[in-house]
């Protein structure tokens, strides 16, 4: 009788360390996804571009859609859904961000209007599709239940590659291409960038799609996970802004370690405390390690200057 | 109609001393803050749990309330004043969320997601404000009130200073102005001024809970200082006018009720995007946000 409650009790532990285990790594790549596109538009304009949020609720919703309403195969759902997230992304680009651009809008006031465009895309896709929380059709039931096929559950593989794929093309990109070399120079200097004959608004509309795009994987992932409400971007974007500020700069390496200490944050909130409490348990650390870069030799420094 | 109108009119007034407040910060001293909704719930809730759990009358909740906004706001002003302003916008947006996720999740204090009902009617030195008519009255007064501190701040040597600040902070250093002192200033009397706002909301609608105080709300609030002016005195008196009218258009459209809530923060949110991209200094006022076009 002993041996089988030392048996059990090990099981419930095993299981609830895979569980533990898979949610942080899923966590992860959602945000570390989100944190990457914030971070390549950040690059040039200066702001967390806050409407990406719209991107990842969208690509979602036109993908339940694909799948349930309008029974369309898997492959031309995700096309419709990355096509849909990508063109939100260079229409923001084209009608708002490229004229605040032009007109020397500050940044804070630009990312003011990003989260402002983020809520009115949140309201349209609730006024479409309604408020209720939605599922995936089966197409995209992959989740498993917790052992330790779990962590080879084609939604974790799915979610780790796609992770590890966004990382490595954007590494490869912004290092070996024209664009990539674009971008990285108006990064250093926007007002350098022109004199050099760089395209800006061809190179800033390229990486708007390509935020877009990636930001609509994410919430494709996310949805998969989970459900999909018309909140979903907006919590996920708030996430992806703690990781994109700990990283610091768009480097694949940093990105990857911050969103999966964000990750493990989140598991560990959830499981002592509520899971409601985890945006603002990342936000406590965020304002905690920008405190600590606002003074002493990190200000002094001017690592955060703009 | 009567009702409606007056129900308007103290909602008008309630958004016009946040909105007044949010302008000493956005439009004289340049800073986006998001927290304006968290510090008139920290208004709110102070005297609303005053009044419910202690009994205490409205003059002391009312001071209460605008004590705990001006303490929570320093508390956000301390490490979010020193970062550059796209990171203060991120910290304070922060803080907006923190202090939701406290209201909504903390149900032994705050009520949780049923908020706190049953904040009494105000009574003020023997006067018991219980009809619209009052509140309206009331709201009146201290929206006269929050305009009149607001206004003499302005012309006064600290309003030139914020001034000063927002065009060019590190001119306003080199002039040996104290900025971060200033800033955390001016920040803590927005708050209260918001905290004073939330009382007033509280004791009117006598029920206070999380939904009245989401970041959605900070953005409207924003809204209503972009569209009316920043940077001006009446601006957010006429952004008010505006865009609390604008919703009650909406019932006399005959748009069903279930997306009448969604239409309303499109058109919000759409209003602040067209100010920003064709007209920054709003309808009243003399500051546009961009590089090039201040004089």
């Amino acid at each position: 009788m002993e041996v089988y409650v030392a048996h059990s009790h090990r099981d419930d532990t095993e299981e609830m360390m895979l569980l533990l285990v898979n949610y942080t790594l899923h966590s992860a790549a959602v945000l570390c996804m989100v944190a990457l596109s914030l971070r390549l538009c950040y690059g040039f304009d200066r702001f967390y571009n806050f409407s990406l949020a719209g991107c990842f609720t969208l690509s979602s919703f036109v993908l339940q859609s694909a799948l349930g309403t309008w029974g369309t195969s898997l492959f031309v759902g995700l096309s419709l859904s990355v096509a849909a997230a990508g063109g939100l992304g260079l229409g923001l680009e084209i009608l708002v961000f490229g004229s605040l651009r032009n007109r020397g809008a500050r940044p804070d006031v630009s990312m003011l209007v990003s989260i402002a465009l983020s809520a009115i895309v949140v309201n349209i896709v609730a006024i479409l599709w309604g408020d209720e929380t939605r599922y995936f059709s089966s197409a995209l039931s992959w989740k498993s239940t917790a052992n330790w096929f779990a962590l080879s559950s084609p939604l974790t593989l799915s979610m780790l590659g796609c992770w590890a794929g966004s990382l490595l093309l954007v590494g490869v990109w912004s290092e070996f291409s024209r664009s990539g070399t674009a971008l990285r120079a108006m990064t250093s200097s926007l007002d350098l960038a022109l004199p050099l004959g760089i395209n800006i608004s061809a190179t800033a509309r390229t990486v708007s799609v390509a935020a877009g795009i990636i930001a609509g994987i994410a919430g494709i992932l996310a949805g998969a996970d989970t459900s999909i409400s018309p909140n979903m971007g907006f919590d996920a974007a708030m996430g992806g802004i703690v990781v994109a500020i700990l990283a610091r700069r768009l480097s694949v390496l940093r990105l990857a370690i911050a969103a999966t200490f964000v990750g493990a944050l989140y598991t560990a909130v959830g499981y002592f405390f509520r899971a409601e409490w985890a945006n603002a348990g990342a936000f406590v650390l965020l304002l905690v390690v920008l405190g600590l870069r606002s003074c002493g030799k990190s200000a002094r420094a001017g690592v955060l200057a703009e | 109609m009567t009702e409606l109108l007056i129900h308007i009119g103290i909602m008008v007034f309630v958004y016009a001393i946040l909105a007044a407040s949010l302008d000493l910060l956005f439009g004289y001293t340049g800073i986006v803050s998001l927290t304006h909704a968290a510090f008139c719930a920290v208004g709110a809730y102070t005297a609303a749990l005053l009044a419910t759990k202690f009994g205490a009358p409205f003059l002391i909740g009312l001071v209460g309330g605008m004590a705990g906004g001006s303490l929570v706001s320093l508390l956000v002003s301390l490490p979010s004043l020193r970062l550059p302003s796209s990171y203060c916008l991120v910290t304070t947006f922060a803080f907006q969320v923190i202090v939701f996720s406290i209201l909504n999740n903390w149900v032994a204090v705050t009520g949780g997601p049923m908020g706190l009902p049953g904040i009494p009617q105000p009574v003020i030195l023997g006067w018991r404000v219980d009809q619209p008519w009052e509140f309206l009255i009331l709201a009146g007064t201290c929206a006269a009130l929050a305009l009149w501190v607001c206004t003499h701040i302005v012309r006064s040597p600290v309003g030139r200073a914020l001034k000063a600040i927002r065009e060019d902070e590190g001119t306003a250093v080199a002039m040996g102005k104290n900025v971060f002192e200033f800033k955390v200033m001016v920040f803590v009397l927005g708050a209260a001024l918001a905290g004073l706002a939330g009382v007033i909301y509280a004791h009117y609608v006598s029920f206070v809970d999380p939904t009245s105080f989401t970041v959605m709300e900070s953005i409207f609030i924003l809204s209503i200082v972009i569209i009316g002016g920043a940077g001006s005195l009446w601006g957010p008196v006429v952004g008010a006018v505006v865009l609390v009218s604008l919703p009650e258009l909406l019932r006399f459209v005959g748009m069903p009720s279930s997306v009448a809530a969604n239409v309303r923060q499109i058109l919000y949110g759409g209003a602040l995007v067209a100010c920003m991209l064709w007209r920054p200094q709003g309808l009243m006022g003399e500051f546009s946000f961009r590089k090039n076009e201040n004089p």
